[in-house]
């Protein structure tokens, strides 16, 4: 019977972390429908609803849903003390996922009463922080479940399905960040745009700080270990690249640039893994001068309405963001260090936090 | 001596990553990308006279000879209309995009500038469009007409396709002039009375 018991809890201790996993992995698709979206509007203009990134984005939904559904009932079955400690972010999940589910009929009936929304709309905003609250949750529910095991000086399947977890954070905020700031929320019926000073102050400050955070937590997760974060931002730049790069066939001879960007990682990586704190925080600098790089070609329209004033057409976004590059850098480079080292501070109390308890 | 070699690669690397984003690739990306889209059009319309009352069709086939680009747009203007109304209907339509009707007084782009040069429509028109427009791509739109009065029905056709780079990225690339300064085809209908 005692066995059986064991048994069980394992099981369930399994269950709640796959679970998890899974919650960050629909939040993931979600992010890659999203991305795959916003080239979809800007190179085919879709007139319905009913679009392949948006099949993709409701597919993540759906996965989303199901694990957090599984996720509660094998957090009910936990014993008392794992059940308190894992409260708070169960609740966070299913909050999460009741705004991202709520987020689709919302979104249908924006689109069927003021036909096509801009990034920044009521539901789109829905959709977005439920997907923060449902990836910052679950990541944390990994992070707490496999602790000791990612402490440990030998790479183990934890430290790789962690990636998941952080990448769902870092794209689903960075979701975020473009609605405030991108100028695509001009529409038939309402005008969300930014204002075009306000976007690029809050594109300088918070992609740094984002980028440089979550590669700061990825090291520190797993103890500084070289690699894991060098796997995130790279996996991060394949998936942008995937959905903002590739599609677009006037930009297909910049990947070759814009992979350029693994450099940057890997020596944030290596200083994280070899270096004392203090050099650690100051280290975050590079991935937050990098910002401009990382985020094309998106970045390239925020800029634009300062700094160019063109039409972006997809043919001409890389000369637009190249010639905007010798002004918008020089521009950029200190606000944007800064901004990586305040990330990484910022990144190494949350991973105190979440590690200690 | 390990740190210090691990530092020492550390100061290359970041040499080299920024010197090859800031100064060594982007020059290859400064130049207008080389392209040169070029629209072609065929025209037909099924009949050149016609009895008030009755109704001709036209049939449009819009085609890209050049290279690819970002939009195709194919405009159909009535400049004898104040409005299109029930005079005009769409039979036919594949292009990408729905069709645009502008109504007198519309915001409309000119001189093949796409917006930037804005001037005020004096006429109805009909404007089909496609994005992105790759080489060899064909789109069709048909129209019937049923003209309200009698005399010459008169339908300017035009393409241009976006970024305008070259004047092969419009067509016609001489004739008649619209009020968006830009080249159009005429055609016409002679309507009698029954």
């Amino acid at each position: 019977m005692g066995k059986t018991i064991s048994f069980t809890s394992k099981q369930h201790s399994w269950l709640f972390f796959t679970s998890s996993i899974l919650v960050s992995f629909g939040v993931l698709i979600v992010t890659i429908g999203g991305s795959w979206d916003i080239t979809n509007h800007l190179l085919n203009r879709p007139e319905t609803f009913f679009s392949p990134p948006h099949a993709i984005l409701y597919i993540g939904v759906a996965i989303a849903l199901a694990s957090t559904v599984i996720k509660f009932f094998s957090w009910k079955n936990f014993q008392n003390d794992i059940k308190s400690q894992h409260a708070k972010q169960v609740k966070l999940t299913i909050l999460g996922i009741a705004i991202l589910v709520g987020a689709g009929p919302f979104d249908f009936f924006w689109h069927s009463n003021f036909g096509l929304d801009g990034l920044l709309s009521p539901p789109h905003l829905f959709l977005i922080s439920g997907m923060i609250l449902c990836s910052t949750a679950s990541m944390t529910s990994i992070v707490r479940h496999s602790n000791k095991k990612l402490s440990t000086n030998s790479y183990t399947p934890f430290h790789f399905l962690i990636i998941i977890g952080l990448l769902a954070v870092l794209l689903s905020t960075s979701g975020l960040f473009y609605s405030f700031s991108l100028p695509f929320s001009d529409t038939e019926h309402f005008n969300f745009n930014p204002d075009p000073m306000f976007a690029i102050a809050f594109t300088t400050i918070a992609f740094p700080f984002l980028f440089a955070s979550i590669l700061y937590l990825s090291s520190s997760f797993v103890n500084g270990k070289f690699g894991i974060a060098s796997l995130v931002g790279t996996l991060f730049l394949i998936i942008n690249a995937s959905t903002s790069i590739a599609q677009n066939s006037f930009l297909i001879p910049t990947l070759g640039f814009y992979f350029l960007g693994v450099i940057p990682i890997i020596i944030f990586d290596a200083m994280l893994s070899n270096s004392k704190r203090k050099l650690q925080y100051i280290a975050g600098a590079i991935p937050g001068i990098c910002f401009y790089f990382f985020y094309f070609p998106l970045i390239t329209h925020t800029y634009n309405e300062v700094f160019s004033h063109q039409i972006v057409w997809p043919s001409m976004t890389a000369l637009i963001y190249f010639e905007m590059l010798e002004s918008v850098f020089p521009l950029v480079v200190v606000p944007a260090a800064l901004a990586g080292i305040l990330g990484t501070i910022f990144a190494s109390k949350i991973s105190q936090k979440l590690r200690l308890i | 001596m390990k740190k210090l070699f691990l530092y020492c690669a550390i100061a290359v690397s970041l040499m080299a990553y920024f010197s090859l984003t800031l100064f060594v690739m982007p020059p290859n990306f400064l130049e207008k990308p080389k392209l040169t889209p070029q629209p072609t059009l065929d025209v037909t319309l099924d009949k050149s006279k016609i009895n008030l009352g009755q109704s001709f069709e036209i049939k449009i086939t819009s085609k890209n000879i050049g290279d690819l680009a970002d939009i195709q747009i194919v405009s159909i203007q009535f400049p004898n209309l104040a409005e299109i109304g029930n005079t005009v209907k769409i039979t036919e339509y594949d292009f990408t995009q729905s069709p645009y009707y502008v109504l007198v007084g519309d915001e409309v782009g000119a001189e093949y500038t796409a917006g930037q040069k804005i001037v005020t429509a004096k006429y109805p028109s009909i404007e089909a469009f496609s994005r992105p427009i790759n080489t060899g791509d064909q789109y069709h739109i048909g129209l019937q007409v049923t003209p309200e009065s009698v005399g010459e029905f008169v339908i300017y056709v035009k393409s241009v396709i976006l970024p305008h780079y070259t004047d092969l990225a419009h067509y016609p690339q001489s004739g008649i002039l619209d009020y968006q300064g830009e080249y159009v085809k005429a055609y016409s209908v002679e309507v009698s009375n029954p």
